[in-house]
């Protein structure tokens, strides 16, 4: 069975974020947060599969990464990340101004558990960026930090380039 | 184009949007999730069921806060607005609304397109799965909140070679207010 999906347009964040909401619920009552990234890590990985059926090979990691902030971060959630910086020796840093995971109106900012349920929230992109650059050829850490929600930096640590 | 389908449109559009693939592999990643988890299909269809319910209940007050809509006058009225505005707004699908019975208390939701199911094969260890299911969950959640208790089922699967996916709704009863009459605002 094969998807309409090339020409389906986009769905609401908020019906998402409500979907994750409950695979961070599931994984929180099971005591196992390292699922949610590896979940994150299946769904990276499989998106990008089908995103770059047609893409030319990449050459080395620095376009990997511009292609993650540009082409694939628009396609996901309809912007493009706002901010990269990189130190030269393997660790990048995206800024995205309004990450989709926790732009929830239903988080309260002011409330410390609310954050720390925010940052539940950040585990499954984590490993959605892992599993989108590992089948890109890189092996790679990844954190989320932020300060100011829906502010979010995902800090990438490369640890291995394949290309 | 009749009024709910302009009002779900133009909500659809208002709204914040993610990627349909995205959200199709991620309901994947967690149907497939629940399946490894509790091995027992019953097990996972009222899982997902339970899930859907408690993201109906939040749901429906984003519907009436976006599309700002009117009380039904009756439950045609209220699967009309299901239909057109709520799956609009949140699956950017409008299933048809069918089959109903003659008290006007049942009707059959039928998907000509279900986002959730692109790419999906089920394979012959997950036959009683519901996949769907969490619409279900979804449907009885978001109409518990404006009063109304409903049961729904899938009967009719198109990941199981059926024509089309299809979900029976009907209402069971309209829920009394808890408040007793003295703090009745209307």
């Amino acid at each position: 069975r094969s998807g309409a999906s090339q020409s389906r347009g986009p769905m609401s964040a908020i019906a998402y974020r409500m979907l994750a909401f409950e695979l961070v619920r599931i994984c929180d009552a099971q005591n196992d947060l390292g699922k949610l990234e590896m979940l994150g890590f299946g769904i990276g990985h499989r998106f990008v599969e089908r995103f770059t059926r047609t893409h030319a090979k990449f050459t080395n990691t620095l376009e990997v990464v511009k292609f993650l902030c540009k082409d694939l971060w628009l396609a996901m959630f309809g912007k493009q990340v706002d901010k990269l910086q990189t130190n030269h020796k393997g660790v990048f840093v995206l800024h995205d101004n309004k990450c989709a995971w926790v732009s929830s109106v239903d988080i309260d900012y002011s409330d410390e558990e609310s954050l720390e349920q925010a940052k539940k929230f950040l585990i499954a992109p984590c490993g959605l960026i892992r599993g989108a650059l590992s089948n890109l050829g890189i092996k790679c850490t990844v954190r989320a930090e932020f300060s100011t929600l829906p502010m979010c930096f995902f800090n990438i640590q490369i640890n291995e380039e394949m290309l | 184009m009749s009024r709910n389908q302009r009002l779900g449109e133009s909500c659809y559009n208002d709204l914040e949007k993610i990627n349909a693939e995205l959200f199709t592999l991620t309901y994947g990643a967690l149907v497939a999730q629940l399946v490894r988890d509790m091995e027992d299909v019953d097990k996972v269809n009222a899982k997902l069921d339970e899930m859907g319910h408690n993201i109906g209940l939040r749901l429906i007050d984003e519907l009436l806060a976006k599309s700002g809509i009117a009380r039904c006058g009756s439950f045609r009225e209220t699967a009309d607005v299901v239909s057109k505005v709520g799956f609009k707004m949140f699956l950017n699908t409008v299933p048809n609304v069918d089959n109903w019975n003659e008290r006007g208390t049942e009707c059959t939701l039928v998907f000509d397109d279900n986002p959730l199911e692109d790419f999906v094969a089920l394979p012959s260890s997950c036959a009683g799965l519901k996949y769907s299911n969490v619409l279900c969950g979804v449907l009885r959640g978001a109409l518990e909140s404006v009063h109304l208790a409903v049961a729904c089922e899938i009967v009719s699967d198109a990941l199981k070679g059926d024509p089309k996916t299809e979900i029976r709704m009907s209402l069971k009863h309209v829920i009394e207010d808890e408040a007793g009459e003295d703090y009745r605002e209307d």
